[in-house]
């Protein structure tokens, strides 16, 4: 069931992003409210499918844009190892590991998409790149983080119930 | 002894005293007896109705306010739903407004086939600018196909699935277009950024620039067709050091606000890559 229900949700999850998520700019960045569903469902202790929602989502991404498809689905897989070892290392602190993983996702797409484009010839000014588009994505997708970890923590707790103790 | 007088004689002296009352009251000679007498009376009258009104309110009043509650919230409910026709209307509307201008812009260009479509979604990525429509092969589109609107050049079909299509937009970082400036009547290359921004390249530092210049395709390279607006000409950056001045551009198309557009079907790129020729060892 839990596997199951990866498709649907990520599909959604999808659709929001290319429809809606994309159109929301902040100077020129957009939030990436795939990479932070990802994040925060790979960081729930509970979840035995994160690296299915993560090579999930990073298929599809990588599908539907225009960068390499390998490139983005080795982001999303990177990112989604990073939580779960960051799960493991600070579990206590759960809120710090989602904003830690999110800056850290962010910025690692952000790079994987600088260097694409660099070795697709692309010019363009890293200084631009940081002030009207990097900093701009962080700071929507830290502003994401916190409803969407709530929001997975209580989905975590419907496809995982816990058991009564008798 | 007693004198009798006659009944019709009563009756007649009564009829002689109200035909002259009533005709001293016609004339006004009676107004003020009648005003004293009727005064208090109207009074007692408006005081007992005033009574009869207040009692008769505060029995009725809380009916009321039921059937007041109720009228309200049909009322509510009835203007809830004409705002929503309203929203819907103001919608249709405006996507009429939207494919008639697609419309005038096909029927202006009738050597053209043209398939529109409706804009569904963007790259997730914000470095780069594509759009994805809502039609793809089974409707006749292939890959480099330009894209328009009737605003101007949007772009041109990047990759193509079934049923929907990416689009890159020409203000992509990777998107370049060979543009003519219709006042100046020089050639440029118009290339994209990863914000979004237009510029102009490749214009010879002794061709006089004006503000406003018009930016249509040229046509060369053959990857878009002749003669399609791009913009307009914003500002020009000319140094005597650099071999080509450059100028910024304003797009005519606003891509932020892209809803539908128009595939032109009949225009097919033509690959020049086998001409250039190979860099020797």
């Amino acid at each position: 069931m839990d596997k199951l229900i990866a498709v649907p949700i990520v599909l959604v999850l999808f659709m929001l992003q290319i429809g809606i998520f994309s159109n929301l700019r902040l100077l020129h960045g957009t939030p990436d409210v795939m990479l932070v569903a990802v994040i925060a469902w790979a960081l729930n202790d509970r979840v035995k499918t994160g690296w299915l929602w993560g090579i999930m989502a990073g298929m599809l991404v990588g599908y539907a844009s225009a960068l390499p498809f390998v490139a983005v689905l080795a982001g999303y897989v990177a990112i989604t190892g990073f939580a779960r070892f960051l799960q493991r290392r600070v579990w206590q602190a759960p809120l710090l590991a989602m904003f830690m993983t999110t800056l850290l996702g962010t910025l690692m797409m952000a790079g994987i998409t600088i260097l694409s484009l660099s070795f697709g010839g692309s010019s363009f000014s890293f200084q631009t790149a940081i002030s009207q588009i990097i900093l701009p994505t962080v700071l929507m997708n830290l502003m994401l983080a916190l409803p969407i970890h709530f929001i997975f923590i209580d989905f975590a707790d419907w496809v995982y119930p816990l058991e009564e103790e008798r | 002894m007693k004198i009798r007088t006659p009944r019709n004689w009563q009756t007649g002296l009564l009829l002689l005293v109200v035909i002259g009352i009533l005709f001293l009251a016609a004339s006004g000679y009676l107004g003020s007896v009648v005003r004293t007498t009727l005064d208090p009376l109207v009074s007692v009258q408006r005081w007992i109705t005033s009574r009869y009104l207040a009692v008769y309110d505060f029995l009725t009043v809380p009916r009321d306010v039921a059937s007041l509650r109720q009228r309200n919230l049909e009322l509510e409910s009835q203007a809830a739903q004409l705002q929503s026709q309203v929203v819907q209307l103001q919608q249709q509307l405006s996507e009429a407004q939207l494919l008639y201008a697609l419309l005038d812009f096909a029927r202006q260009r009738p050597d053209n086939e043209y398939i529109a479509a409706a804009v569904v979604g963007r790259d997730p990525s914000p470095f780069l600018h594509y759009v994805i429509i809502d039609h793809g092969s089974d409707d006749g589109i292939r890959h480099g196909m330009p894209v328009v609107t009737d605003q101007g050049l949007v772009g041109r079909i990047d990759a193509v699935t079934a049923g929907a299509a990416r689009v890159q937009l020409i203000t992509d970082t990777n998107a370049a277009v060979n543009v003519h400036l219709k006042n100046s009547q020089t050639d440029a290359l118009l290339s994209g950024s990863i914000t979004g921004d237009l510029t102009l390249e490749m214009i010879a530092q002794d061709v006089v620039l004006q503000q406003g210049d018009l930016v249509l395709s040229s046509g060369l390279g053959a990857n878009y067709p002749a003669d399609v607006m791009v913009g307009q000409l914003v500002s020009v950056r000319k140094r005597e050091t650099d071999l080509f001045q450059t100028a910024s551009v304003q797009p005519a198309v606003d891509f932020t606000a892209l809803r539908a557009v128009l595939v032109i079907a009949n225009f097919r790129p033509v690959d020049i890559e086998p001409l250039n020729p190979a860099p020797v060892p």
